[in-house]
């Protein structure tokens, strides 16, 4: 489990933790933490590549099944993408 | 602060978003340039395709703060458009529309949260040289983000009303180079299995009424499905992939891991071609070459190294510019590029020490007649550079940067001491007049 002083490695300005303060799990540090093995499940959607993604010209998700969110799903997976669920 | 850059800024109504001069010196023609940018971290090339490109939203990031120098035809015209979403701006909801041209003398500063798109980014490389910035450590450590770091991306549609946007709250703590070396091993090892598209987030109704949001991306591109690149009988020479990510229809960004500082070469428009062999004894040439497509690159190579199984091995190869593919040329290996006007090129060394660690990055350029075929052999380093010894060149190159030195880039060539009969290195570094940052 990493310690509050790993954490604070992370920032340029290094604040001033003690290890005794608790670190509750979050994605940026699994992120940080990630084995390699992992990567392709913890990293997949390559935060900090981030650019501003280009509105497509014709719309490819309205074609998807929205009967349920299992066929939504399924139907995403049909039509060549991953599909994470991010809130409901 | 060059006068153009205090014109574009001049107009400028959103906080913290800028333009900054991009220091550069001559590189011994009119128009050509060396635009060192000192950092060990990673950096992207976003490349849009050569038919007309506009993104057609805006986008909005909490921890990344966009920092892009344009780099394409000077007589195009790009349009911008701003609005600043951060809640505890002064400028919270104000909007901009600008129009500027690409130029290797300057670079636009976007803060996280302030929403913004172009259009006209035809025929253009951008190169981000992104900043991260984190929560509050106690947000940190107590699991509150506030962010999505598996997707940094807010889009809003071009039709959003500036005066209606959701205040946002972006990340304000600078990340260490802790993050930016994960984040680099990272994205090299999920573009090791080949490109891969930009996830996009977007709201669906079921037909229950329900509300979901849903990350979708496309599935991973093979890299044996993009072109094919010259193959070098000259060991160590290789023309590589870069992993990249789809973003759109044609544009795609391309990371550029270090941790070794890099430069562009601006080659101006004037025909362009090399008027001598360049050789480095510790320098490992990483070219990604940016410009249209069409363009027909020119190189010539020459093995020069001590002991090296291809020592003077001579090659011609013809390559045009791609984005996505990366030249490696060896420490010893001399090299002459033709055709180069109108393109840039991205170098990103890997760095070899001699071992009495005498080494000069700055003065590791051999000349040699492209006639003279009585060519030379050289010993090469052949320690690899540590971390340490890269972070501690940046900040010589920042100091040096700061000083302003009006100097051109060094020359160094091959001479026979007449009294030992020994061939020395004379390193010629000419002091020019000061070039304007402004210059474009």
């Amino acid at each position: 489990m990493i310690k509050a002083s790993e954490v604070a490695e992370f920032y340029e300005v290094k604040p001033a933790v003690t290890d005794s303060q608790a670190v509750h799990p979050n994605s940026f540090i699994s992120m940080m933490e990630a084995a390699k093995d992992t990567v392709a499940v913890t990293y997949d959607r390559l935060a900090y590549l981030a650019g501003i993604k280009a509105a497509p010209l014709e719309d490819q998700y309205q074609a998807l099944d929205t009967s349920s969110l299992k066929s939504l799903l399924q139907s995403a997976k049909q039509a060549g993408f991953s599909a994470q669920v991010i809130t409901i | 602060m060059s006068t153009t850059t205090q014109a574009l800024n001049s107009k400028i109504n959103i906080e913290g978003l800028q333009w900054i001069d991009r220091w550069r010196i001559s590189n011994g023609r009119p128009g050509s340039f060396v635009v060192p940018f000192p950092t060990t971290r990673p950096v992207n090339i976003v490349t849009h395709g050569e038919k007309r490109f506009d993104y057609g939203q805006y986008g909005i990031h909490l921890a990344q703060q966009d920092v892009l120098t344009f780099l394409g035809d000077s007589s195009q015209i790009v349009h911008a458009r701003f609005i600043d979403c951060r809640k505890t701006s002064t400028t919270f909801r104000a909007a901009l529309e600008i129009e500027f041209s690409p130029s290797s003398s300057r670079t636009l500063v976007i803060p996280p949260g302030v929403a913004h798109t172009f259009s006209g980014l035809e025929g253009i490389s951008t190169l981000n040289a992104y900043s991260v910035f984190l929560p509050p450590i106690e947000n940190m450590l107590k699991g509150a983000l506030g962010w999505t770091p598996e997707n940094d991306i807010i889009n809003l549609p071009l039709s959003t009303d500036p005066a209606r946007v959701e205040g946002l709250m972006p990340m304000t703590q600078p990340a260490s180079n802790r993050v930016y070396y994960r984040l680099a091993s990272l994205q090299a090892s999920t573009l090791s299995g080949g490109n891969v598209s930009h996830a996009e987030t977007r709201n669906f109704t079921l037909d229950t009424g329900e509300q979901v949001r849903l990350m979708l991306q496309p599935e991973t591109e093979s890299l044996a499905e993009t072109t094919s690149a010259p193959r070098s009988k000259i060991k160590g020479v290789r023309f590589e992939r870069h992993g990249a990510v789809r973003t759109g229809e044609n544009s795609w960004i391309i990371p550029v891991a270090g941790p070794s500082p890099f430069y562009i070469v601006d080659h101006g428009v004037e025909p362009y071609n090399f008027d001598s062999f360049g050789v480095h004894l510790g320098q490992e040439d990483h070219l990604t070459f940016l410009g249209a497509g069409r363009r027909n690159i020119g190189l010539k190579l020459v093995d020069m190294r001590r002991g090296s199984e291809t020592l003077h091995c001579e090659e011609w190869h013809e390559f045009s510019c791609d984005p996505q593919m990366e030249l490696v040329i060896p420490c010893g290996v001399a090299h002459a590029l033709f055709n180069m006007e109108s393109v840039f090129t991205l170098n990103r060394p890997v760095i070899y020490l001699d071992e009495p660690g005498a080494y000069e990055p700055g003065k590791d350029v051999i000349d040699w007649p492209l006639t003279d075929q009585n060519y030379p052999v050289f010993n090469v380093n052949r320690q690899p550079a540590s971390l340490d010894y890269t972070e501690r060149l940046v900040a010589l190159q920042r100091q040096a940067m700061a000083e302003k030195a009006a100097i051109e880039t060094p020359k160094a060539v091959i001479v026979t001491d007449p009294v030992t009969g020994k061939q020395v290195k004379v390193v010629l570094t000419r002091a020019a007049p000061v070039v304007a940052a402004s210059a474009s």
